[in-house]
């Protein structure tokens, strides 16, 4: 708020200074010297892509673990280009990419590298680019499906790789190469949408309270409450045996703390589990607290005399977890996908209310809410009998997935962030976009509320920004062009959305009655599950073709974005003229923003045609009709025609 | 135990060092016929060949953490690296304080890679609630040099949900907004702090006092788009309450009524009006003075008046504004 401009604006003017600049600069040339400037220097771009697909100079030293990316950018820019590379390339490209293949499934980012959901996707896409029996049938479908599996957190979302992280690209990596093999099923689709939405939004607005004032409202009280019930819990823990406890050592260094009790096991005696379950039975959601607390406490935090502030923080945190547990128990009642008794093969503890069984993730379920144990990666020895939950438990722990997974990816802008509560950004709307469509729950999200965000992140340069008040950058040509090439073809659930943007809903999120989803497909009894309150029952869907179907429909509406603005900005801001694309004027080229440039500019050039196979009219192509590049499908980013071929190379049994 | 710059500068192939001599190198399987082949210097090639050794080994042992701190240096990316390193970690007890510095060290030539905040999550998840004031620095510190680090951000966000520490992040999203009004990333956190800060009273409770400091935002820069956001998702999941509060309807009056930098205000008050806002007179007065100033053709229903406003002031979006009209409600 003071006179001086701030750095996002001095920033901005520099930007919008070089791009006017050209733009002033272009609209002063005479006719023909205009025609070439607006000309896509195929040669030059197709010379630049053929020579990083033979050889890379040292600075990509820090791309070492990027390689199937750099094969699929590559490969991928020049297929838009109607080009191909020789067919010996062709046979190189996939000798290379099957020794980053994986015995056990998925590719690595190199030779010998840990197998990534990320390459993965490179790999595969690559490898439908470069098209025929022999690159097709070098992708392990059944290993890729277990990798997948692997990958898979009980929370729904995907991690990267082995102990890897966890976010949106995952999901969408995970659920594109899933997709376009033919291998998405059930299994892999479950509760990808809650981690891409919040688990049981819907309900909750729909009981007129957001979730925010819901929980922290809840959040003290709980507090309060289960204070009281704390100091009945570390009265319990003092008859534990000493030796059964953490020993505190020095400055409260949790991690040595608990290092050499790791092997230890530790139970409360079976009168501590029955004073416990004499409270629980009073009220419920206390006893949750409680025994909660217990496990906790018991694992995690070193009793002395006195609770050091520390401890009441754990505790206070372990509250928290419970609270949220409570909530997504509350809604995600009606589906009740996570209430314990319907979780299989679980064990009661001796109190009898809490399931102690150990999810492959390590994560152990507490009244089916997931708690990942801190142990990430080692298998947590859960026993049944009287130790219950009370054996090595760490439900002391991070709420990663759990918190994570109740707070809405999309966030209050619009947009989609790569983690609950974080920014809404481009890369990750798509992402998070795209999987929803991919496995058939797209009318979760609030896609007008998307589009509005959408639509606002074209800025006065032609080219998108990643996140608001960003600068414009052209990879974001594809992540975000990409997002109105997705809505284009979800007229019907938009047009339901805003029916029902009424006072009482709220959020336009709360649409039901989606019979059929916008590409035609229906929607089967197992998808249905998923829906909370939806009405789509008794509906058949092939999960694997409603990338196909999504594609062969066309769209039903106008691009809602300025396609000439757009392709102006790649054409005269973004390249090269001696080859490749580059983010923005002043900066360098790069194989990632040549790839995305040319798909925004492939999708931008095709967005709307009323004939399925009609090219596009000349007005919709800047420059000369020669700039038109082939098509690429929306939802997974390969050459159409390429996307075909592969469709029925994996379709057929 | 690491290796700061100064000795990869002097740095002795690994070949030459005892402690390296009973290991054989193991070199990359990159085939006859490589595509994406990268020239790599002979100092990378000797690193992986020897990491690839003791990685296929599994010796996980204090040497192997060395090797595993010079093949992050020359690619802080290869996120198989780092995952070994974690197992070595885990097998050797090492103190993760030492850890934290390690990453320090890398992340001060580039932040921008999934593998070291990935890593930083994990050493501070290990090290517990003790970690977070550090983390929170740690953050703070990149977030000086790059206020809009999206990483640096969702680290941030993941230690006050983790670990604690929310006491002073309404006030640092406060001083980062004064710093920079247009930083969206800081209004996000914002919105994050008041949303899940179990320290505050909850979006509703922080409802009347957040309006005020976004208004007042909004009245020093308009153009800013994102208070106007936060302004929005101050009402989410209520939007009754947003409709009916007259001081939003009378923001967008007053910015209406300056005539300048009204997209937003203008956008608004299409979005109030979609949600049933009945329009004051007022309104229509300042819509209809806005019709007179351009080339617009009144109209009678205010709501396609804006969007044909709309259309011609904000013309990168015209074809959303078009779209937005054609689905407005019949007029009531």
């Amino acid at each position: 708020m003071t006179a001086a401009p701030t750095k996002t604006q001095q920033e901005q003017w520099i930007v919008e200074n070089q791009v006017f600049q050209i733009f002033d600069l272009f609209a002063n040339l005479p006719r023909n010297a205009k025609s070439a400037l607006v000309e896509l220097q195929r040669d030059n771009h197709l010379e630049y892509l053929t020579r990083g697909l033979k050889r890379l100079d040292p600075s990509f030293c820090v791309l070492d673990a990027n390689r199937p990316w750099l094969c699929y950018w590559i490969l991928h820019s020049i297929a838009l280009l109607g080009d191909y590379v020789e067919h010996e390339v062709e046979n190189n490209v996939v000798d290379f990419l099957s020794r980053c293949q994986d015995p056990n499934g998925g590719y690595g980012g190199g030779p010998g590298q840990l197998p990534h959901l990320a390459t993965t996707y490179a790999a595969v896409n690559a490898l439908i680019t470069v098209g025929g029996e022999r690159s097709l049938s070098s992708i392990n479908r059944e290993k890729v499906y277990m990798f997948l599996k692997r990958m898979k957190q009980p929370s729904g979302a995907f991690r990267m790789h082995d102990a890897g992280e966890i976010d949106v690209r995952a999901c969408y990596t995970a659920i594109s190469v899933a997709s376009v093999l033919n291998i998405l099923d059930d299994e892999l689709i479950q509760n990808v949408g809650d981690y891409i939405l919040r688990c049981g939004s819907r309900k909750l607005v729909q009981m007129g309270v957001a979730i925010e004032e819901c929980l922290l409202k809840r959040v003290i009280h709980w507090i309060e409450d289960s204070l009281r019930l704390v100091e009945k819990v570390f009265a319990d823990l003092y008859n534990i045996p000493d030796k059964y406890l953490v020993p505190k050592e020095g400055n409260t260094n949790i991690s040595s703390a608990e290092k050499p009790s790791h092997g230890k096991k530790i139970r409360s005696s079976p009168e501590n589990s029955k004073s416990t379950n004499a409270e629980s039975k009073e009220d419920a959601k206390n006893a949750e607290a409680e025994t909660g607390a217990n496990v906790g406490c018991n694992r995690r935090v070193p009793i002395e005399k006195g609770h050091s502030l520390l401890t009441v923080r754990r505790v206070l945190i372990l509250v928290l977890h419970l609270v949220y547990a409570h909530i997504l128990d509350m809604s995600c009642g009606t589906t009740a996908p996570h209430r314990f008794e319907e979780s299989e093969g679980s064990q009661l503890d001796d109190t009898g209310l809490f399931p102690a069984t150990h999810s492959p993730g390590g994560c152990v379920r507490i009244r089916g809410a997931l708690f990942p144990s801190l142990g990430q990666g080692k298998s947590v020895q859960g026993r049944s009998g009287a130790g219950g939950v009370w054996d090595e438990l760490e439900v002391f722990s991070i709420p990663n997935e759990l918190v994570l997974t109740l707070m809405s990816c999309q966030t209050y802008e619009g947009g989609i962030s790569g983690e609950p509560g974080a920014e809404a950004h481009g890369g990750y709307t798509f992402c998070g976009f795209a999987t929803m469509i991919l496995i058939n729950e797209v009318n979760r999200l609030d896609l007008a509320g998307l589009l509005d965000w959408v639509a606002f992140r074209q800025g006065r340069e032609g080219g998108f920004q990643g996140r608001t008040n960003k600068l414009v950058d052209s990879c974001y040509s594809f992540w975000q062009g990409g997002a109105f090439a997705l809505l284009q073809r979800l007229h019907a659930i938009l047009d339901e959305q805003l029916v029902n943007f009424g006072p009482q809903t709220g959020v336009a999120s709360d649409i039901s009655g989606g019979e059929e989803s916008s590409d035609g497909t229906q929607v089967d009894d197992k998808t249905c599950h998923f829906k909370l309150g939806g009405t789509n029952a008794s509906c058949p869907v092939n999960l694997n073709s409603i990338g196909y179907n999504f594609v062969k429909q066309p769209g039903e509406m106008e691009a809602l974005y300025h396609r000439w603005s757009l392709q102006q900005y790649i054409l005269l801001c973004a390249q090269d003229m001696e080859g490749g694309l580059k983010d923005k004027p002043g900066k360098r080229r790069d194989f990632y923003h040549t790839c995305y440039s040319l798909s925004g500019l492939s999708l931008s050039q095709h967005s709307w045609s009323q004939d399925e196979d009609a090219p596009p009219l000349p007005n919709a192509v800047m420059g000369p009709y020669a700039n038109l590049l082939e098509r690429t499908h929306p939802l997974f980013n390969v050459v159409l025609d390429q996307y075909y071929d592969a469709h029925e190379f994996f379709d057929t049994p | 135990m690491e290796s700061d710059e100064d000795e990869v500068m002097q740095r002795v192939p690994l070949s030459e060092r005892p402690e390296w001599s009973d290991v054989t190198p193991v070199p990359q399987d990159d085939g006859p016929n490589p595509v994406v082949p990268i020239d790599y210097k002979p100092d990378f090639v000797e690193t992986m060949d020897y990491f690839r050794a003791i990685y296929v080994a599994d010796e996980r042992s204090s040497r192997a953490l060395n090797l595993t701190a010079e093949a992050i240096s020359f690619n802080p990316g290869n996120y198989t690296v780092w995952h070994f390193r974690r197992l070595v970690l885990e097998a050797l007890d090492i103190d993760l304080q030492v850890e934290l510095d390690f990453i320090d060290n890398i992340a001060k030539n580039n932040s921008k890679n999934y593998q070291i905040w990935h890593h930083r999550r994990w050493v501070a998840e290990k090290l517990g609630t003790d970690a977070a004031d550090k983390e929170l620095e740690f953050t703070k510190k990149i977030l000086s040099a790059d206020a809009k680090h999206y990483h640096a951000w969702s680290h941030r966000q993941w230690v006050l949900l983790a670990l604690g520490g929310w006491e002073d992040e309404l006030d640092y999203c406060r001083e980062l907004l004064e710093e920079d009004i247009f930083n969206n990333s800081a209004w996000n956190q914002r919105y994050f702090v008041i949303t899940r800060s179990p320290l505050l009273g909850g979006l509703e409770a922080m409802r009347e006092s957040e309006v005020s400091y976004t208004v007042e935002a909004i009245l020093a820069h308009p153009e800013n788009e994102s208070p106007w956001r936060y302004l929005r998702g101050l009402y989410k999941g209520d939007t009754q309450s947003w409709v009916n509060d007259h001081q939003v309807s009378l923001l967008c009056l007053r910015v209406l009524n300056t005539k300048s930098n009204f997209v937003f205000a203008l956008s608004t008050l299409l979005d109030l009006l979609c949600h049933g806002l009945q329009p004051s007179q007022e309104a229509k007065d300042v819509v209809a003075a806005l019709e007179m100033s351009g080339t617009v053709e009144p109209d009678s229903d205010l709501a396609k008046s804006v969007c044909f406003i709309l259309e011609h002031v904000d013309p990168i979006r015209a074809n959303y504004w078009r779209w937005r009209k054609s689905k407005l409600p019949h007029a009531t």
